[in-house]
């Protein structure tokens, strides 16, 4: 099944992925971020917020947004 | 429907379609005809000086459409990589529908969010940012869509600016213009895909966070530098470095070098031995004779100071008044009229 994933972490890409039935949103947050951390991170399904072992639906669109990022001074 | 709701449809038409157009407009215009039009002129240059058997005249020309060649190749490689992207685009490029679901959705996520559609802002407020118990206030960010480039602006609500600097209303934030730091390019990503809910999370996650290692103002010094001798919080316009170990003073505390007027702190001035005027160690100097630190206008000659100088002078004396008196004998012998001067 297809699902729209959105990684704001460095460079932010938006793009469809093909996922296994029954893929959860932890997992998918493994492949996606290779961070162990989902505690750093603002997760939606759907622009919800969504718990760690809802399973995709085929369509869905998951964004993972870091909450800790790093300004600068110019 | 409700009024905001109806805000949303009409901005996310409006938006949907003009981001359609420019992505379906942009690569037609960048084809490279110039190099086409100029590979022509050398080939006819070329078939000329041929027929006139200039040959090296035509190696010349044959070397030059190589070279345009290579140029031609190039830029032929830059637009499929571009058209590349773009198809990227489209294919992320978000419905109106997606437009609208993140306008509405926004404000599930933020305080206070406006849809100006006359203006083309859409603009939230954040909560109330601390950090280190230092208070900042709520900021408003404000998206402009009115130009193609997207500017936004953080705006403090109530605004507490750093002591040295009252453009400074965040760490992160000058002018309200963020430094997006780590952020940029997810920020301009999301932009450029209307991702709106994406781009308020992450530049309210960046207003969020403080980065030690490169702000306007360092959230230690916001309220002011805290000085290293009595410490007091002064403001940092007022402060000095000590010359000698960096440390930040106030006023009060820094003392200035009588020769060369740097500021000192406590540990680091020290005083003349023989005037005991403050006075910096760059201008001090051992006395040879008697090791005393003395200050450059206590000192007699290079290496001595005043005092060990002038137990000197008296044999100096002797040497230096001798020729002296010859002199003015000269001299006076010399003003009689009709006499020469006799040296002794």
């Amino acid at each position: 099944m297809k699902v729209l994933v959105i990684n704001n972490d460095g460079g932010g890409f938006a793009d469809y992925m093909d996922v296994e039935p029954n893929t959860t949103v932890a997992t998918l947050f493994g492949q996606v971020t290779k961070s162990s951390r989902a505690e750093d991170y603002l997760i939606r399904v759907n622009r919800q917020p969504c718990a760690a072992d809802q399973i995709l639906q085929d369509g869905d669109r998951i964004s993972f947004t870091p909450t800790k990022i790093e300004g600068a001074a110019s | 429907m409700t009024s905001y709701e109806r805000k949303c449809l009409a901005l996310a038409a409006s938006l949907a379609a003009e981001k359609s157009k420019a992505v379906q407009n942009a690569w037609l215009t960048e084809l490279p005809c110039e190099f086409w039009n100029k590979y022509q002129q050398l080939v006819r240059m070329r078939a000329r000086a041929l027929e006139r058997r200039l040959f090296l005249a035509s190696h010349r020309l044959e070397q030059s459409l190589s070279s345009l060649l290579a140029q031609f190749e190039q830029k032929l490689g830059a637009i499929r990589s571009e058209i590349e992207c773009q198809r990227t685009d489209r294919g992320t490029l978000p419905a109106e529908r997606e437009i609208y679901r993140d306008l509405v959705e926004l404000r599930h996520e933020f305080e206070h969010v406006e849809v100006d559609c006359s203006a083309r802002t859409i603009s939230v407020l954040t909560e109330p940012i601390e950090f280190e118990e230092v208070s900042l206030g709520a900021f408003r960010i404000v998206l402009d869509l009115s130009d193609r480039e997207c500017s936004y602006a953080i705006i403090a609500v109530d605004p507490n600016p750093a002591a040295s600097n009252e453009s400074v209303t965040h760490p992160h934030v000058q002018d309200e213009a963020l430094c997006e730091g780590d952020g940029r390019t997810a920020i301009r990503t999301a932009l450029a895909q209307c991702r709106f809910l994406d781009f308020f999370h992450l530049v309210a996650n960046t207003l969020r966070t403080y980065n030690a290692d490169g702000p306007f103002v360092a959230l230690r010094d916001w309220l002011g530098v805290s000085c290293g001798d009595c410490g007091a919080t002064a403001n940092p316009e007022e402060c000095f470095a000590c010359g000698n170990c960096e440390l930040g003073l106030c006023d009060d505390c820094a003392s200035r070098c009588q020769i060369c007027s740097e500021s000192s702190c406590s540990a680091c001035i020290e005083r003349c031995a023989l005037c005991e005027e403050s006075t910096c160690g760059s201008c001090l100097k051992k006395c040879c004779k008697c090791g005393e630190l003395v200050c450059s206008d206590c000192r007699g000659s290079e290496d001595q100071c005043e005092e060990c100088h002038e137990e000197t002078l008296p044999e100096n004396d002797a040497q230096a008044t001798a020729p002296q008196s010859t002199q003015a004998s000269v001299e006076i012998l010399a003003l009689r009229m009709g006499e020469d001067a006799v040296p002794a």
